[in-house]
């Protein structure tokens, strides 16, 4: 199957080149047409219309991109099964799953008992709710049109087809940008780059997966809107930044991009209006519709991350207005100068007072996760919790070549293509590099907006090459030195070249035509005529081709490799090639759902919340959606502390089951040994009192499970759980018993007992180790139980007279007295 | 996007006839006659509305327009343009070309080369290991990890990132129509060396990184 894609995809990219040179070629080939048989011209090139072909060799294109993309995504659902993967994928699923049971608005006012035990989560209220109702959309017209479908296919293949739907907005984006062709190439580009498949195989159903879509598609409608300062257009925008606002958290990123885009041109002074009305309305449309999702509510008027929206559209009215003035102003000019720079005075303004108002706490200041992008630092110190994420990393060179291969070489160059030929839209893009790429520079989970950008800017640094060198007939013919056509327009160049040819066909009685028959025997003196060889150019077009044929199996190979595995079923690969698989997380959910009391609650550090709650459907402490922090940082606490400490938080948490993930035993490396270091620094975040990280390394600063490791780590309930009467197995016969794979160690601590916790399930490769936590005990008897009591005499039995209650039986000590003929309060004072 | 103090069309005459005025007489005129903010497009409109069938609702347009641009005026009787005479300092000046691709490569080059990731984690410029006589070699790439690098290997694979990108460059400067032949060949030669190198070097490095790439 691997190989079949990979030849599916190799075509593809051949024909994106076939019609990078499209117009030319056919071009060419009708205009040979019509020299060799002048009789047959006519009807040849009424059958052959140059734009009829174009377009039907591009709709051939696309729909090859379309389907490529999705079938190069399907590694995961042929190799295993058709499963939702990794951990927020659960929640959604199990989310659309509730929806299309229960209708939309019970969903939105679903209140999920199953997370965050003691609190609850509101989750109409706390996500984007776009996924899940595409999907329910789709759902609900299959079944319309009577297709039975199980909601958990449509969640699987979503994905992969919004990625095709992605390629066809990049394309329709790229061609308003550049051209048609350039919008091929970045079409075919998008279909299969592993930094956007990354995130958009079959079964990983998150929200980025039809964001993408979103993203594109907005800049596509929004360049198209400063094209044509049309209404319409920029109403469109503003309704599919709606449909990107219900879908992703990412919406920020067009928020703040596009106003850079006007203040940007109007301090390139492009500011034109065009640019007014369609920014005017996208804002204004863009906001109203905003606030309507439940989760982002008043966040866009008051938070900082929109404010720069606000603050450029206050700076483009004034602006408007002052431009206005210009027409009444004699020498304008002039003056132009000084408003230009008034202008700038008011931007800054502008923001100092966006500082000011969140310095006095009118705006909320940036979120955690936005002020790190500025501040690298900040994550790592201040909130462990979002630097813990391994998404949340900052990128390596690996990663941009993993996930751009040959698009990182051609995506400078296309920036430069770009700036050089600079337009209204041109500007847009440049920026939206910039920004992408020092985003992708800080997180790795923004590799994903950078993907489409670097594909775009590839594409068209290709079809500008190639515009040129893969034109090999037109510099032979033309006898004066082909000037490269830079094209707005797709159709202007075909057009044009349609004129040459018209030129070239008038001329035919000159000696020209003879040599058109054989091109590449051209005499050495008429070469310098012509710029370059056709030799050289068929050379360059060549190893272009070569670069796209690698470019493709490398993308097959990252995708299917690296990005195509569920991570909640491990295969592991034999020495003779069988495979071999490992389902422990599955059984062991399986076994929760089946052998524990309903609402049983379960503690586990917060990765695998949502997978219990989908598959095992039993209550979670902690979750993937990590709100609240100090509660994590109590099961952190839990984890991090001795048995004895620990069983006292379980009991205040209320706690009957603990599940760690453990992969001591086959050497998986993504178990909570691994990831406990993150949990002590996210629990001394809140309780610094109690645990320090320094006492869980050694010495020299190392963290070990061996048996130098630090006591405090050797004794923690973590460490117990998993490494619970492991030292009595013997792995392999080369190994000491208790010899822990992942970390290539024997472990420290080898016999102990559990004191308040009990093992209730292992599962076959002791990933998932399940511990039930036993009630409280029954209070020891005192030593002395035979003691004699002594009984005082009860006080209010006493014989001591009060005044005023002698001889009065069963009085209650203090009660008030009524004495009459007195007021109350004189006898307080 | 205004044509604004230009030369415009009068509304009364024929829009193609225009006539240089003095800029105080112009400004008069524009006061007086035509102070619409899309003046370029409203000549031409009344002509065509002349002619055209439709002059009805031109003229109502025409009539709204008039009394809005009334309304507009009102403040510019009162308010009078100060005389002024202003320069643009001299050092704002737009980049020149060369420069702004060697920002944008330079920057390219270090985002590319996980700067970002240098300045938060500090990993060692160049790591090292101990072979089996105890000797400390010097390791250039963190093996198996994609997740982590040292400096060194980020600055040399990014590198090799911008010089593929010079070789695309030169290669399109190569199509320049008045250039020498000898230099062409040369560039052209300099670009499929550059993209060459860049490409094996980047392959390698990977190797490197990752044995298992591609198998």
């Amino acid at each position: 199957m691997a190989a079949k894609v990979t030849t599916n995809q190799s075509s593809i990219k051949d024909d994106s080149e076939l019609t990078a040179n499209d117009p030319e070629l056919q071009t060419n080939v009708s205009s040979k047409k019509r020299l060799s048989s002048s009789s047959n011209m006519l009807a040849t090139s009424s059958l052959i219309s140059p734009t009829g072909l174009t377009s039907l060799i591009s709709f051939i294109v696309l729909t090859c991109a379309y389907i490529s993309g999705f079938m190069s995504r399907l590694f995961s659902v042929i190799r295993f099964e058709s499963i939702i993967h990794e951990f927020d994928p659960w929640f959604n699923y199990r989310s659309t799953a509730y929806m299309t049971e229960n209708g939309f608005y019970n969903f939105l006012n679903w209140f999920d008992e199953l997370a965050w035990y003691p609190l609850g989560r509101i989750v109409g209220g706390t996500i984007y709710p776009g996924l899940m109702v595409t999907s329910g959309v789709i759902h609900w017209f299959l079944h319309m049109i009577n297709i039975p479908i199980h909601i958990r296919e449509i969640c699987v293949f979503l994905a992969p087809f919004f990625s095709g739907l992605t390629a066809l907005a990049t394309y329709l984006f790229t061609k308003e940008l550049w051209s048609r062709r350039a919008g091929l190439f970045a079409a075919a580009f998008i279909a299969i780059a592993p930094g956007y498949s990354s995130r958009s195989v079959a079964g990983s159903y998150d929200n980025e997966g039809i964001a993408i879509f979103a993203l594109m598609f907005t800049y596509f409608l929004w360049i198209r809107s400063v094209k044509t300062g049309s209404v319409f257009w920029s109403s469109c925008t503003a309704l599919s930044y709606f449909y990107m606002v219900s879908a992703w958290g990412g919406y920020v990123f067009i928020i703040n991009l596009i106003p850079v885009h006007v203040f940007v041109l109007i301090v390139l002074r492009r500011y034109s209006l065009r640019l007014y009305v369609s920014y005017s309305i996208f804002y204004i449309l863009g906001l109203i519709l905003s606030m309507q999702i439940p989760f982002v509510g008043f966040q866009p008027v008051r938070t900082s991350e929109h404010m720069l929206a606000a603050g450029v559209f206050a700076l483009l009215q004034a602006y408007a207005f002052i431009d206005y003035l210009y027409t009444k102003i004699p020498r304008a000019a002039d003056i132009k100068q000084l408003f230009f720079g008034l202008i700038m005075i008011v931007g800054l303004i502008v923001f100092a007072a966006v500082v000011v108002l969140t310095y006095a706490g009118y705006i909320a200041p940036w979120s955690g996760r936005f002020y790190s992008l500025w501040d690298t630092n900040y994550a790592k110190i201040h909130i462990p919790i979002i630097a813990s994420v391994s998404e949340h990393q900052p990128t390596t060179w690996t990663s941009f070549f993993f996930d751009l291969h040959l698009l990182i070489c051609l995506f400078p160059v296309g920036a430069w293509f770009c700036i050089k030929e600079l337009t209204d839209e041109r500007v847009f893009i440049v920026l939206y590099a910039v920004f992408a790429s020092y985003f992708a520079g800080v997180m790795i989970r923004l590799m994903l907006t950078l993907t489409p950008c670097v594909c775009v800017l590839a594409a068209i640094a290709l079809s500008k090459t190639l515009d040129y060198y893969a034109d090999t007939e037109t510099s032979d013919m033309s006898t004066s030195p082909v000037v490269p056509t830079n094209d707005g327009d797709g159709d202007d160049t075909e057009s044009d070249k349609n004129n040459r040819n018209l030129y070239d066909k008038a001329g035919k009685p000159k000696p020209i035509p003879g040599r058109r028959g054989t091109p590449g025997t051209n005499p050495e003196a008429e070469e310098d005529t012509s710029i370059v060889s056709s030799n050289i150019k068929t050379v360059v077009v060549i190893c272009i081709a070569m670069m796209l044929m690698l470019f493709a199996v490398h993308c097959t190979w990252v995708t299917s490799n690296a990005y195509s595995s569920p991570s909640i079923v491990l295969a592991s690969y034999n020495n003779d090639g069988s495979r071999y698989i490992i389902d422990d997380f599955r059984e062991a959910y399986y076994w929760l759902r089946k052998n524990t009391p309903e609402r049983a609650r379960v503690m586990s550090w917060w990765d695998y919340g949502y997978q219990i709650a989908g598959m095992g459907n039993r209550t979670v402490l902690v979750d993937n959606n990590t709100w609240n922090n100090s509660h994590i940082a109590l099961v952190g606490k839990a984890m991090s502390s001795n048995e004895t400490e620990a069983y006292k938080i379980m009991t205040m948490l209320d706690v009957d089951y603990v599940l760690v993930i453990f992969g001591g035993m086959i050497g998986y490396s993504g178990d909570d040994i691994n990831k406990f270091l993150w949990m002590v620094r996210i629990a001394e975040g809140e309780h610094p009192k109690d645990i320090r990280e320094q006492d869980y390394f050694t010495e020299n600063g190392e963290f070990r499970v061996d048996r130098t490791g630090s006591p405090v780590l050797l004794n923690c309930l973590m460490y117990k759980l998993c490494y619970y009467r492991f030292g009595e197995l013997q792995t392999d016969f080369r190994s000491p018993p208790g010899f822990d794979r992942t970390r290539h160690v024997e472990i420290g601590n080898k016999n102990f007992d559990l004191q308040h916790v009990e093992e209730a399930y292992t599962t076959e490769h002791w990933i998932v180790r399940i511990y039930k936590v036993k009630k409280l005990a029954n209070r020891l008897q005192a030593k002395n139980a035979l003691r004699q009591v002594q009984r005082r005499k009860s006080i209010y039995s006493t014989t001591k007279k009060v005044a005023g209650q002698a001889r009065k039986q069963g009085v209650i000590l203090n009660k008030p007295q009524i004495k009459k003929g007195t007021k109350i309060s004189k006898r307080k004072t | 996007m205004i044509p604004n103090a230009g030369i415009r069309p009068c509304r009364n005459e024929n829009p193609a006839y225009i006539r240089p005025y003095t800029a105080k007489i112009r400004y008069r005129l524009q006061c007086r006659i035509t102070a619409s903010s899309t003046t370029g497009k409203y000549g031409q409109f009344t002509a065509n509305a002349k002619s055209s069938p439709t002059i009805g609702i031109s003229f109502l347009r025409l009539y709204k327009r008039k009394t809005m641009e009334n309304l507009y005026r009102l403040p510019f009787t009162i308010v009078q343009c100060p005389n002024l005479k202003l320069k643009k300092p001299s050092w704002i000046r737009k980049p020149s070309n060369t420069v702004v691709l060697f920002g944008l490569l330079v920057s390219y080059f270090l985002v590319t080369a996980g700067v970002i990731y240098d300045i938060i984690v500090e990993p060692p410029s160049v790591g090292s290991t101990t072979d089996e006589y105890g000797h400390h070699k010097p390791v250039a790439f963190m093996a198996w990890r994609i997740n982590g690098q040292y400096i060194m290997e980020g600055l040399a694979a990014s590198f090799m990132f911008t010089l593929g990108g010079l070789g695309f460059i030169l290669l399109d400067q190569t199509n320049k129509p008045n250039m020498p032949r000898l230099n062409r060949v040369l560039m052209i030669i300099c670009s499929f060396i550059f993209i060459l190198v860049a490409y094996c070097a980047t392959k390698i490095f990977i190797r490197i990184k990752m044995p298992s790439y591609l198998t």
